[in-house]
């Protein structure tokens, strides 16, 4: 075992070997494994029939350009229509600081970005192998809108801890799905269109 | 299945590196399709084990550090949720010791966590890393003692 192989060096003190020894075994001891909490296959999957070259001839290619795109679309048409859907709901329904409950549950509700997380990743995998087709300006807006936008709901989040019935901090929160929802919208739109229609 | 087979490896080595539960589920995305894109590569002159590892170190070094996010997310904090967090690494884990990993720096806990929890001796690991064999050396050294001190506490 690589283990074994591990030299004690004369210079190290008697104490100072028998803590290393010490140290060695509970690192030994610590899991080489852990599992994901979800299912990471499916993302990769789609990834990699994205990043498959394309067929060799202008037909084939835009038949296999196309039929992700409208997968896809499916998934970010649902997230943006629902995430609009939500977010009008509720910056029509201003949570009232004079009902912590109600805000404490909308917070919540928003929060729960699991559904969002896989879509999302699918939709900038799908970005990351148009990159080539798409005109570098969308490309290069919508990743750095999407990384702003990434940062200012994980300050918000961060801000909730401290203050869970923050009625501002639930408007800004809004804000921030929508920018969201708007960005993968646009992407949505680019990663479908003929490539005539980027000009 | 190769991913079934060998998803967990790799994602315990992206989540102690990057001290985050969703960066690490990218990180191990990232890894996957990286070794299906560079399969072909893979000569056979090592241990397929080694050679995904080589993926995933290379993945989690260059993937964040690309992303800007390298001192962001790799710079020494406070760690004290990071067990708690980490189901797989609380439960009938060493959750002190998960915690002054998460503690060191990021060379540091690297080599700690190739050298001491992986097996790899100084010269893989220079090779994994691209780093000198007497550096490796130098991260594990200052590594344990940081963590023998941190545990002492």
């Amino acid at each position: 075992m690589k283990w074994l192989l591990w030299r004690r060096t004369p210079e190290i003190p008697p104490e100072e070997r028998a803590a290393n020894d010490a140290l060695l075994a509970r690192a030994r001891a610590l899991p080489r494994e852990a599992e994901p909490q979800r299912d990471l296959w499916l993302g990769i999957r789609n990834r990699i029939e994205l990043t498959r070259p394309p067929e060799p001839t202008p037909a084939r290619v835009w038949r296999t350009r196309v039929s992700v795109p409208v997968w896809a679309a499916g998934a970010a048409a649902l997230l943006v229509l629902a995430t609009s859907v939500g977010t009008g709901w509720w910056l029509s329904r201003p949570p009232s600081l004079d009902d912590p409950v109600a805000v404490r549950a909308l917070a919540d509700s928003l929060r729960d970005r699991d559904g969002m997380t896989g879509t999302r990743e699918n939709l900038l995998a799908l970005l990351g192998a148009r990159r080539d087709q798409l005109p570098p300006e969308v490309v290069a807006a919508v990743e750095k809108n999407l990384a702003e936008i990434d940062r200012a709901i994980a300050e918000i989040h961060l801000a909730f801890e401290e203050h869970p019935n923050n009625a501002a901090l639930q408007f800004l929160l809004a804000e921030a799905y929508r920018r969201e929802a708007d960005m993968l919208q646009q992407l949505e739109w680019w990663t479908t269109q003929e490539p005539e229609a980027h000009s | 299945m190769l991913y079934r087979a060998n998803v967990g490896r790799v994602h315990a080595l992206c989540l102690r590196m990057a001290r985050d539960r969703s960066e690490a589920d990218e990180l191990t995305q990232e890894t996957f399709v990286r070794v299906w894109e560079r399969l072909g590569s893979f000569r056979g002159d090592s241990a397929f084990s080694t050679w995904l590892h080589r993926v995933t170190v290379n993945v989690v070094i260059a993937g964040l550090r690309s992303r800007g996010r390298w001192r962001e997310r790799f710079a020494p904090v406070e760690a004290e949720d990071f067990g708690a967090a980490v189901p797989a690494f609380s439960a009938g884990g060493d959750l002190d010791l998960e915690r002054a990993i998460a503690r060191l720096s990021p060379q540091a806990r690297l080599v700690f966590l190739l050298h001491d929890v992986e097996g790899y001796q100084h010269g893989e690991i220079a090779e994994l890393t691209g780093i000198a064999v007497g550096t490796s050396k130098a991260h594990l050294h200052r590594a344990r003692g940081l963590l023998r001190e941190d545990l002492s506490r």
